[in-house]
């Protein structure tokens, strides 16, 4: 299941929520992405993310499809926000539920590295000197490869 | 041609607005580039560069040249991504 959302939401609550009642998944991976109050050397203010409504759902959905495929969960959740976010706030929850650890701990690794390259989102940080696009890093072009060189 | 070309990112902020209007005269995913180019030369370099996507009726172009536009296709301008 995937959810865009501006609202900010309690990742450990959902993450219960999303687990609750599966006596069939013996493991439950979730990683859980926040707001730096420091970024570059500097303070972060704020992070804002622009999405794309729609599309920013529909290539997302595509990425968790793709997890589906490629390991053996029960299923898969992935919240991410937009909007305007303060140091501390739950920027993504990404989590999956598997028979085996091997399998949830890989299916959540692998949305990560895709989402951080792929998820449509632009991203400004608002320091006190002022606001600055973000592009995608370096490393996480990288992290995103080797799953690609696996295939 | 009536119709909004979608911006986002740093691109609606360059171009001050969420939104401009199609230019007329456009055909194809590759005109619509070239021409928005040449009518904000101050932009032209970040237009013109292939990190900026074009996404037709929320698809990614991958054949600009090939890629017709009509004035009820829903057209976007898409910087690089930041990621999740």
């Amino acid at each position: 299941m995937i959810r865009v959302q501006t609202e900010a939401f309690d990742p450990h609550a959902e993450t219960a929520a999303f687990s609750k009642g599966r006596g069939d998944a013996g493991a439950l991976a979730s990683f859980i992405g926040s707001v730096r109050d420091s970024a570059h050397g500097g303070a972060v203010e704020a992070l804002e993310l622009e999405a794309y409504p729609g599309f920013t759902e529909k290539q997302i959905a595509a990425v968790e499809a793709d997890a589906r495929g490629r390991f053996d969960v029960i299923d898969t959740l992935v919240i991410h926000r937009y909007g305007r976010m303060a140091p501390g706030e739950a920027i993504v929850l990404v989590a999956a539920l598997s028979k085996h650890r091997r399998e949830a701990l890989q299916a959540v690794d692998y949305l990560m590295d895709r989402l951080k390259t792929e998820a449509p989102f632009w991203k400004k940080e608002v320091r006190p000197e002022g606001a600055e696009w973000i592009e995608p890093r370096a490393d996480d072009r990288e992290a995103h490869a080797r799953w690609i060189n696996k295939e | 041609m009536s119709g909004a070309v979608l911006l986002f990112g740093r691109l609606k902020d360059a171009f001050g607005a969420p939104s401009i209007p199609m230019p007329e005269g456009v055909g194809t995913a590759a005109e619509l580039r070239s021409m928005l180019a040449h009518l904000n030369p101050d932009l032209a370099d970040m237009l013109r560069t292939k990190t900026v996507r074009i996404a037709v009726n929320q698809e990614l172009v991958a054949d600009e040249a090939a890629t017709s536009i009509s004035p009820s296709d829903e057209i976007a301008l898409l910087p690089p991504l930041s990621g999740g």
